[in-house]
């Protein structure tokens, strides 16, 4: 499965702070900002590097040493939020 | 001063150093900290230095958060626009020229916490129209304008195209504008995007601090900037920076503004000046924190314009006064064509009677005693506006 993020929404860093932010055609789609973790964070550069959910699971356990399975259930929390938000299009959105 | 404000000088004072500021005294009122941080623009900043050294669920802390998300929410939004519009120009062959916050920013260490409501460009006026064309095309609307400055909007961003950079006397009568008309001469770049040299812009940012301070008033962030452009550009030449400042009759306001920063935030920089005596340290201070960041909420601001006037003038004050009655109600066909509803004059100098007449019957039906008021500022005010002046004196100008 793969993530299909909402366009205009870009991921910054300030001063330590992820934080992924409304700008063109997002904005007035989802929350102005909103703050993620550095986790968080990771797993989304990943997602818009195209990845899918098996690749980033792989990816981020081969990385951290984590189990997989601890990976994807972080994973799964993460992005069923951002579906809720509407960071990451659900397959009706699409 | 208040906890708070003490509080709020020091979180400065460490973010100039470089520190993080420790924990917040129980007797500063955190609601007036955070409504300091906000009229001062600076929420982001704020959050950035007090984060750890609030608890997580703070009230505090939760504001500051919200205002560093806005921070940095606009500033994204603005660079893209930024971005689009200097290669709309690029691509259309136009000279511009970026200053104010739009390049001050660079100078804090996290460019996206300095905030400002607009981006301002300079053109040539010879490139007004294209670059009109341009901005419409992009997808702006064209707001008030007035006669050396375009406004744009579009979204959440607003751009100030200017073709003279300082259009507004300050208060006396030297020319400021043929002065800073010259930016050209001061800048370079690569044909189409020119960057001024520091020297130049340092001596703009002084008077447009005056012109602030003698108009509406001046925040503190607009000495936080002097500060860290001063210190962005250790190579500035400063004798010829002093030598331009008494051409421009400011050089005894920047070695106030210098004396106050080095007190208020006990930091070093140029220019030998003397400490400033510790009534008028006290009266500005306070001042600055009664205006907030442009001084627009600050009632004692309103006799700001008339004050201005009447110290330009060599005539006596009552003559004065008449004259600036007059003005108010007969004004020019350069004001009055710039206003929406009286636009019917624009390029019809000849219909400025029949607006004059609908301007005073409208004032007399709809807002007679704030007009009235207005009219009888520079007679029933001198004591306002005396104090004003002696405030301008006060700061070196």
């Amino acid at each position: 499965m793969y993530y299909q993020l909402r366009p205009g929404v870009i991921l910054t860093e300030v001063c330590g702070e992820y934080l992924l932010v409304a700008a063109r055609e997002a904005r007035g789609k989802v929350a102005y900002a909103r703050g993620l973790n550095s986790g968080g964070a990771y797993f989304w550069k990943l997602m818009e590097q195209g990845l899918s959910h098996d690749e980033i699971v792989a990816h981020a356990a081969g990385e951290s040493g984590m189990e997989p399975a601890s990976v994807e259930a972080a994973l799964k929390r993460l992005t069923e939020a951002l579906t809720d938000a509407g960071y990451i299009l659900s397959e009706a959105q699409r | 001063m208040t906890a708070a404000q003490d509080l709020f000088f020091r979180v400065l004072s460490d973010f100039l150093r470089g520190e993080t500021t420790g924990a917040v005294p129980p007797e500063v009122n955190s609601q007036e900290l955070a409504g300091l941080a906000r009229e001062h623009g600076l929420m982001g900043l704020f959050y950035s230095q007090l984060r750890d050294a609030l608890p997580a669920g703070s009230h505090l802390r939760q504001k500051l958060y919200s205002g560093f998300c806005s921070d940095v929410f606009f500033s994204v939004n603005r660079q893209e626009a930024l971005d689009q519009v200097a290669q709309a120009f690029s691509q259309g062959g136009i000279r511009f020229l970026p200053f104010k916050g739009t390049v001050v920013s660079h100078y804090y260490p996290e460019p996206r916490l300095r905030t400002m409501g607009d981006l301002d460009l300079l053109i040539h006026p010879h490139d007004r129209e294209k670059s009109h064309v341009i901005m419409l095309d992009l997808g702006f609307d064209s707001m008030v304008d007035n006669h050396a400055v375009w406004t744009y909007h579009r979204d959440v961003a607003i751009f100030e195209i200017h073709d003279h950079m300082m259009y507004d006397p300050l208060a006396n009568e030297l020319d400021y504008q043929t002065f800073f008309d010259r930016a050209w001469d001061y800048a370079a770049g690569d044909g189409t995007m020119e960057i001024l040299k520091p020297e130049f812009h340092f001596l703009y940012l002084i008077a447009h601090s005056a012109k602030h301070i003698i108009n509406k008033g001046y925040g503190i962030r607009g000495f936080l900037d002097l500060v860290l452009f001063v210190r962005g550009e250790p190579d500035m030449d400063w004798e010829w920076i002093a030598e331009k400042l008494r051409e421009l009759r400011l050089l005894d306001f920047t070695k106030t503004c210098f004396a106050l920063c080095r007190r208020w935030f006990g930091v070093a920089l140029p220019l030998e000046a003397p400490e400033v005596d510790d009534s008028f340290y006290r009266s500005a201070t306070e001042k600055l924190f009664r205006d907030g960041l442009w001084g627009f909420s600050n009632e004692e601001n309103v006799v700001g314009v008339s004050a201005r006037t009447i110290r330009r003038s060599r005539a006596p004050y009552f003559v004065t006064s008449c004259v600036m009655t007059v003005r108010k109600l007969f004004p020019s066909y350069r004001n009055m064509q710039l206003i929406p509803w009286y636009a019917f004059v624009d390029g019809r100098p000849w219909l400025l009677p029949v607006a004059w007449l609908y301007r005073f019957g409208y004032c007399v039906v709809h807002k007679a005693s704030h007009s009235s008021r207005l009219l009888r500022e520079p007679f029933s005010k001198t004591k306002e506006i005396r104090e004003r002046e002696q405030l301008i004196d006060s700061w070196g100008l």
